[in-house]
């Protein structure tokens, strides 16, 4: 059994009189380490996958399992999450948004250092007690990664994190994604509307189509990835194609 | 005498300065009859003369103790039933035709059943802060509650904070700004409900000293109490607006 396995996952929504699939059977067995990018149109369910993953709705059918035990939003899987926007709570300084996941009940005195190490790895180590609206758009980004990463989960979930920021801060943002990766261990799994972001990223891309996985691409190359190369163009048309057949 | 023109001109004191003035050499010019609008020294003596006597001190502490008690408890209820209406929404939904008919009712219309039920003391005074006060107090926080984002909600959801710990920790912090926000304009309705429930049934506080002052036809010590309970309401919300301001700059740090 895989590390983490993904059975016939279904999830149908009502809209008025009828019956939506946003999910429709997505079988994915996961292994360690790995950073999954899924891929796919607007409505391809990706989003919808990520948040079941992340306790945030419940599949209508199928089985989420880890390490051999069943997950759902009463046992969730261990998880840290960048959102689409920052979501960092406004009232709380960096250095207390970056230290939320961990309860402000019971909190451990000696997290200031954590958090400090976070902060330096990010490159922000000068912002600790500034507040989330005095950051920009991707320092806010890289505070909500901090936070994801600050309690060790062992899945980072990304939905779509970089598809509010500018091309340069997209790009940075992608390179110390990479490092972080390749640094931590952990696995990654992360939904992008982005084709070359998917593969300068990803050891595997998952091409979604209405509720279903079209295609599943390993990507074997080494970091960082030369966009240019041969190797990434071929894998970018095998995704394009993957996705054009998706349409 | 030299200042600096861009301090005067936002310090907002032009308008009170030319009203000061026009009422000085109007007085003084005998442009009105000094019992209708008497001259602002005479105000400053009957100001001067009750304090030294110890008469405003008294009425004014009289009129401070019941906005204390009848704000107090009228905040604390307001902010428990919204906090109560919030955790638990059914109790909303049976108390919200009861709250939004008691909410039309001006509180000076039931001066008369509280004095019928209560007498003159102090319960129909405080009764009455608390009527005025209770609903901007309510709503402003149950509004607050109710607009916290659901996206940071999800945030916690996804970093295991239990039900509690989300009202706690993201739900509440949120509604912080509206719940001063209600407490500020509470505060304002008390302190306006107070005077008026002095006016028609007290013995000492600042409403009675109008009162009084009319009877005995002292427009200067009526216009001196005016111009104390002015000042008092704007220093209360000034020194609350500081209190808000100071906190949510030091923020709600969890």
């Amino acid at each position: 059994m895989s590390w983490l396995s993904i059975e016939d996952l279904k999830k149908k929504y009502a809209l008025e009189d009828m019956n939506v699939d946003a999910l429709s059977g997505i079988d994915l067995e996961i292994d360690q380490g790995g950073f999954i990018v899924i891929v796919g149109r607007s409505g391809s369910g990706k989003t919808t996958l990520l948040r079941i993953l992340a306790g945030l709705e419940q599949q209508s059918e199928g089985r989420i399992i880890f390490k051999g035990r069943d997950c759902d939003q009463e046992h969730p899987l261990p998880v840290g999450m960048v959102f689409q926007e920052p979501r960092l709570l406004p009232w709380l300084s960096v250095e207390n948004n970056i230290l939320f996941p961990f309860h402000p009940e019971g909190r451990a005195k000696d997290l200031h250092s954590k958090a400090t190490d976070l902060l330096k790895m990010l490159g922000l180590e000068e912002y600790g007690n500034a507040m989330p609206h005095q950051l920009s758009g991707g320092m806010a980004q890289r505070v909500a990664l901090g936070r994801a990463l600050s309690c060790d989960p062992e899945i980072v979930l990304l939905d779509e994190p970089l598809g509010a920021l500018d091309y340069f801060t997209r790009r940075a943002l992608q390179r110390e994604l990479a490092r972080i990766y390749m640094e931590g261990g952990k696995t990654f799994l992360m939904v992008t509307h982005d084709v070359g972001e998917a593969l300068r990223l990803g050891t595997r891309v998952i091409v979604l189509k209405k509720g279903k996985i079209e295609a599943s691409i390993p990507i074997e190359l080494e970091y960082p990835r030369d966009r240019h190369s041969e190797t990434f163009q071929s894998l970018l048309d095998e995704v394009l194609a993957a996705l054009d057949d998706a349409e | 005498m030299k200042f600096k023109n861009k301090n005067f001109m936002e310090s907002g004191l032009i308008a009170p300065a030319v009203l000061l003035l026009f009422w000085w050499a109007g007085s003084n010019a005998g442009w009105w009859n000094a019992f209708l609008l008497p001259s602002p020294e005479k105000v400053i003596d009957s100001f001067v003369l009750s304090i030294q006597n110890g008469e405003l001190q008294k009425h004014v502490w009289a009129s401070l103790e019941r906005i204390i008690i009848g704000f107090g408890l009228s905040a604390s209820i307001a902010l428990s039933l919204a906090l109560l209406c919030s955790w638990f929404p059914p109790l909303q939904v049976q108390l919200e035709p009861t709250l939004e008919f008691l909410r039309h009712i001006p509180p000076m219309s039931v001066i008369p059943m509280l004095i019928l039920w209560f007498g003159i003391g102090e319960a129909p005074k405080i009764i009455l802060i608390i009527l005025a006060t209770f609903f901007p107090v309510f709503m402003n926080a149950l509004q607050g509650i109710r607009d916290c984002d659901p996206k940071l909600i999800e945030v916690a959801t996804v970093f295991g904070y239990k039900k509690w710990h989300q009202f706690k920790f993201v739900i509440l912090p949120s509604a912080i700004p509206s719940i001063l926000t209600g407490l500020r304009l509470g505060l304002g309705y008390s302190w306006r409900s107070l005077v008026a429930a002095e006016l028609v049934a007290a013995s000492s506080g600042l409403g009675y000293m109008i009162l009084d002052a009319e009877q005995l036809s002292r427009s200067d010590v009526v216009l001196m109490g005016i111009f104390v309970i002015g000042a008092l309401g704007a220093f209360l919300d000034y020194g609350f607006l500081w209190a808000m301001k100071h906190y949510l700059k030091r923020g709600i740090e969890a």
